[in-house]
């Protein structure tokens, strides 16, 4: 299976006064094209960190410490500008807060036509008819008319539409959606998640998508990749992950969620709070909230292991003390 | 940036009726008498200082030494056709006048212009590469703004001798260094903004995300500084001309009139104080109106 983008254990690190702190450590994602990865876990793991790692948009005290990036088959230079651009035409992301992401000075058309204008080299004039025509592709009602709006002018969900048209511009092969409908309402957020699918089928491109709703990875991604504390703790199938989860975080992740059907009185909590940046344990950082730690756990990290699982592929954890005895460490 | 209810929720028809504030908030025409009274006094000192040519009743450098120091229009000495009398060489007041307006405020605009210009391209250099030219641009800030700019001037023009263009050189770096300190600021902020981050994401560069995106979201604060800046530099250019460093005869500007006339005081006494309530009265208007618009456009003091 060819790979879009192949992350191989790329740790991210932030300059501090106190000495450097490392909020992504030795991640391993890749996303083949027209699938779609999700990425889940709690804020401050490292999701967003993860993502702007892969569009070279990491601030100025943040850099990438060790690992390899690769996409469309190239490797990544972190430090080469040329090489980021070079790399943007083929990356679309979408950001959390659509209001703040879009330019309050500039009209949708004018923002959209630009994007395009960007990833492509077209003429202002072929940019300036596309971009209605992407506003179109993304479900903006009248988009001659909304093109001329400034972002102020219209809802949320417009917002998130026009955005994502900036984001597809160009056709992208990959897509970064980093928790796009986090800042937006159910009934929107549905519309955008359907919108986002319907893309997928239509330019066939990969997407990264982040979310800390397990509902919604569970509605939209392939497979899915849960993070703790800088580290992705699981990798699976999506349905392989939600039936049978293997690594004592994702089961917790999974209890503290209301199903329908359930006739619980109350949801099972996981216990205490992530580490701190600057107090990560020696050992798992899942440790210290875990009821299945042993010494082991708290004096070494445990390793990504693939599922030795007969018919299961592509199925990874990092655990002493996996709930499937069969992954087990030896 | 201002946002309510009515303006993120989806586009409803308006209401014809509705007796609602404007959206984008008070009409400009809406500004109190006051700035009515500035704003009407720039006009005017802008048409003169365009104008000025075709306006002048008497060529200004024209010298009659037999009609020297004649009183304006009130008094029963004044010379028919020299409504604001005449000067120690018998030149018209008024054209004198007319043409000193336009001089002192075209040195002044340019001079300003190149001041924010310059102070706001080294603002964006010093906010984008951070680091070592950040330290540079912000030491020479400091610098400028402990030094008194009137004796680095002083002494510049003792030095090379005035000319022209030096003189208009100095009006430019009088001020730059609010407009670095500010564009350096609004620019940091504003780099920061999901926008900039969204743009740069596309792979646009630093030249289109400064020109396109974050000079048009900071422009504002920036023309108030330039308002708050142009008499500061219309009052710079005087001080150095009274001094006798800026415009140089036969040319002139008010400065150089005020301070001609000075040694007439006790006689003619309007030869100074004329020029002078020029000065002072467009001062005061630029600064009344800058005052207002930066209220204006300020959404935390509305």
């Amino acid at each position: 299976m060819s790979t879009l983008i192949d992350i191989r254990e790329l740790s991210v690190r932030i300059d501090l006064p106190g000495g450097p702190a490392y909020p992504v450590r030795d991640v391993s994602l890749s996303v083949a094209p027209g699938e779609t990865l999700g990425l889940v876990g709690e804020s401050g793991c490292g999701k967003t960190l993860t993502c702007l790692s892969v569009v070279g948009l990491l601030g100025r005290r943040v850099s990438i410490d060790g690992g390899d990036i690769s996409f469309q088959g190239a490797p990544v230079d972190p430090n080469d500008p040329e090489d980021r651009r070079r790399r943007s035409r083929g990356m679309g992301i979408i950001f959390q807060n659509p209001m703040s992401c879009l330019n309050p000075v500039r009209t949708l058309g004018w923002q959209a036509a630009e994007a395009y204008q960007i990833r492509t080299g077209e003429s202002r004039r072929i940019a300036r008819a596309r971009a209605v025509e992407l506003l179109d592709l993304v479900g903006i009602p009248e988009p001659r008319r909304r093109a001329a709006d400034y972002p102020h002018q219209v809802s949320g969900g417009q917002q998130q539409r026009a955005m994502i048209a900036m984001a597809i511009a160009g056709s992208p092969a990959l897509l970064v959606a980093d928790e796009p409908t986090t800042a937006l309402d159910v009934t929107v957020e549905a519309q955008i998640v359907e919108l986002l699918a319907r893309l997928q089928r239509e330019i066939g491109m990969g997407i990264l998508f982040v979310t800390h709703d397990l509902g919604l990875v569970a509605e939209i991604a392939d497979r899915v990749a849960v993070m703790y504390a800088g580290r992705v703790v699981e990798l699976a199938p999506a349905a392989d992950l939600f039936a049978r989860p293997n690594h004592p975080y994702t089961r917790g992740l999974l209890d503290s969620l209301p199903y329908l059907d359930d006739e619980v009185e109350r949801l099972t909590p996981i216990e205490g709070k992530v580490p701190p940046l600057h107090a990560m344990p020696p050992g798992c950082a899942f440790a210290p909230r875990c009821d299945r730690a042993s010494d082991r756990c708290r004096a070494q990290p445990a390793l990504t292991r693939q599922s030795r699982e007969p018919g299961i592929r592509d199925r990874s954890v990092a655990c002493h003390h996996t709930i499937d005895k069969t992954t087990e460490a030896a | 940036m201002r946002m309510s209810a009515e303006t993120t929720s989806a586009p409803v028809p308006a209401d014809p009726n509705a007796d609602a504030p404007a959206p984008r908030g008070e009409p400009f025409w809406r500004m109190p008498a006051l700035v009515w009274l500035a704003a009407g006094f720039l006009v005017l000192v802008a048409l003169i200082a365009t104008f000025a040519q075709v306006l002048t009743p008497f060529a200004y450098e024209d010298t009659n030494l037999l009609y020297r120091l004649k009183p304006p229009f009130w008094s029963p000495l004044s010379m028919e056709g020299h409504v604001l009398g005449t000067d120690k060489l018998g030149r018209d007041l008024l054209s004198r006048l007319l043409v000193a307006t336009q001089v002192s405020i075209a040195l002044a605009l340019l001079g300003t212009l190149i001041g924010a210009v310059l102070g706001t391209a080294l603002g964006i250099l010093a906010a984008h590469y951070g680091g070592i030219v950040d330290e540079i641009v912000m030491m020479l800030v400091d610098w400028q703004a402990a030094m008194p700019f009137l004796i680095i001037a002083l002494a510049v023009l003792a030095f090379f001798g005035n000319n022209f263009y030096l003189f208009l050189a100095l009006m430019g770096l009088a001020g730059w260094e609010t407009y670095a300190r500010l564009t350096r600021g609004l620019v940091l902020s504003a780099r920061e903004q999901g926008y900039a981050l969204a743009v740069r994401a596309l792979g646009a560069r630093p030249w289109r995300l400064y020109t396109r995106h974050i000079l048009p979201n900071v422009i504002g604060p920036l023309i108030v500084q330039l308002t708050l800046n142009f008499p500061q530099t219309i009052l710079l250019e005087t001080s150095l001309s009274f001094l006798g460093l800026g415009i140089q005869p036969p040319l002139t500007s008010l400065g150089q009139m005020l301070g001609e006339g000075r040694d007439y005081l006790l006689t003619s006494w309007w030869l100074a104080v004329i020029p002078g309530a020029v000065i002072f009265i467009t001062t005061l208007s630029m600064s009344l109106f800058g005052d207002w618009l930066r209220t204006r456009l300020d959404p935390t003091q509305r």
